[in-house]
C-alpha cells in the first residue's frame, strides 16, 4: 500500500486539498507535518494520516530528550541527516524510522559507517524528492548528484530507502507510480524503487503501530490475551 | 535501417489552474527530456504525443521503448506549464495502443 510519508502541510485547514489529491493519485496514507489528535486518524475521506516529528535539536543530549517526548506521539519519528556524531546517534537509535535527506541539508553526506549502523537498527534513509522538483540546471544537478550518493551509499550497505513528496503544495506530490520513476533516476533498479515506495513505508508503519500499542511490551515481549 | 520497438503510455496530467494545450505540453516533455537527458536521447527516444484531451488531462504518447523510462521520468519532473502547476501520473504502458484499454 502506498504511502507518503512527508506531506509539509502548511496548516490544518489545507488538509482537505491535501486529502483529495492523495485520494486521486492513488495513496491509501500521508504522514503530514501538522499536529494530530492521535498517532493514527482516519480522515472522513478514508485516508489514514499518520503523525510525524522530525527531531530538530542539535546536541545529543537534547535529541534523546525530544525523542524520548515524541516517540509515543507520533508513528514516523525523523531525523535531518547533519553531522556525523548526531546522524551516527540516529541511525543507532531504534526509535528513529528515518534518516532525511532533503532540499536544505543536501550538503550532509551518509557515511558508510552510519548506514551500516542504520541498517543495523532497521533506519531508512528518506529522500524528498520536493528539491529536485524544484529546482532547475546546475541546481538540480547538484540535488541529483547528493541523492544519488546517498541513496548508492545505504543500498550498498542494505539499508533500506524510503521516497517521499515533502510537497508543500498538493500538486507537488506524486502518484505512486510516478515516484517509481524517480527512483529510477536517483539510481534505484525497478525492484529498489518499487520496494522504496510499494514496501518499505508499510513496513515502517506497522512495526511503530504494533510498538505503540497497548500489548507492546519490548522488543519480541507482546501481551497475549 | 533496423526498426525500433515502440512503446505507448496513457496518463493523466493534474493541473491547479489553466487548461494546458497539447503544444505546451509537448513541449514541456521535449524540455524536461533534453534538459535531463541531453540532446542525444532526446533525439534517439521519438516522443511523440498520440491523443491528450486538455479538459480531462488524460491521453496517449509513444516513444522509443528504450528511452521509455527516460520519458516518463522527464514527464514526472515537470512542475509547472506556463502559470499552472502540473503533476504527471503514468497510468498503463504497453507495446501495442489497444494493450491500454
Amino acid at each position: 500500500m502506498p504511502i507518503d510519508l512527508n506531506v509539509r502541510i502548511p496548516g490544518l485547514e489545507r488538509l482537505d486539498e491535501f486529502e483529495d489529491m492523495a485520494g486521486r493519485l492513488g495513496l491509501t496514507g500521508i504522514a503530514p507535518s501538522v499536529e494530530l489528535d492521535k498517532p493514527v486518524v482516519v480522515s472522513r475521506k478514508g485516508l489514514v494520516l499518520y503523525a510525524r516529528a522530525d527531531l530538530k535539536s542539535k546536541r545529543i543530549g537534547s535529541l534523546r530528550k525530544e525523542l524520548g517526548l515524541l516517540r509515543r506521539r507520533a508513528v514516523i519519528v525523523a531525523f535531518p541527516l547533519a553531522g556525523v556524531e548526531t546522524s551516527n546517534w540516529a541511525a543507532e537509535d531504534r526509535r528513529v524510522d528515518l534518516l532525511t535527506l532533503r532540499e536544505d541539508n543536501i550538503g550532509s553526506t551518509l557515511k558508510d559507517s552510519t548506514a551500516h549502523m542504520a541498517e543495523h537498527s532497521g533506519t531508512a534513509l528518506e529522500i524528498q524528492f520536493a528539491a529536485i522538483l524544484q529546482s532547475t540546471g546546475l541546481n538540480r544537478s547538484r540535488v541529483l548528484k547528493g541523492f544519488r550518493e546517498a541513496t548508492r551509499t545505504a543500498l550498498d550497505a542494505g539499508m533500506k530507502v524510503v521516497l517521499s513528496s515533502g510537497a508543500n503544495h498538493p500538486i507537488h506530490m506524486r502518484s505512486p507510480m510516478a515516484m517509481t520513476y524517480i527512483g529510477f533516476m536517483i539510481g534505484m533498479d525497478r525492484v529498489d524503487s518499487r520496494e522504496a515506495v510499494f514496501n518499505t513505508p508499510q513496513q515502517i508503519i506497522e512495526r511503530n503501530e504494533r510498538k505503540l500499542s497497548s500489548e507492546f511490551v519490548g522488543p519480541g515481549v507482546e501481551i497475549v490475551k | 535501417m533496423k526498426k525500433t520497438r515502440k512503446r505507448y503510455l496513457r496518463f493523466t496530467l493534474h493541473r491547479n489552474g489553466a487548461e494546458i494545450t497539447e503544444k505546451q505540453f509537448s513541449n514541456a516533455i521535449w524540455s524536461s527530456l533534453l534538459s535531463l537527458y541531453g540532446e542525444i536521447c532526446t533525439a534517439d527516444s521519438k516522443f511523440y504525443l498520440n491523443s491528450y484531451d486538455a479538459k480531462k488531462g488524460t491521453g496517449i504518447l509513444q516513444c522509443n521503448a528504450a528511452a521509455l523510462e527516460k520519458v516518463i521520468a522527464s514527464a514526472v519532473m515537470i512542475n509547472s506549464i506556463g502559470n499552472t502547476r502540473v503533476s504527471f501520473e503514468p497510468m498503463k504502458t504497453s507495446g501495442t495502443i489497444r494493450g491500454l484499454s
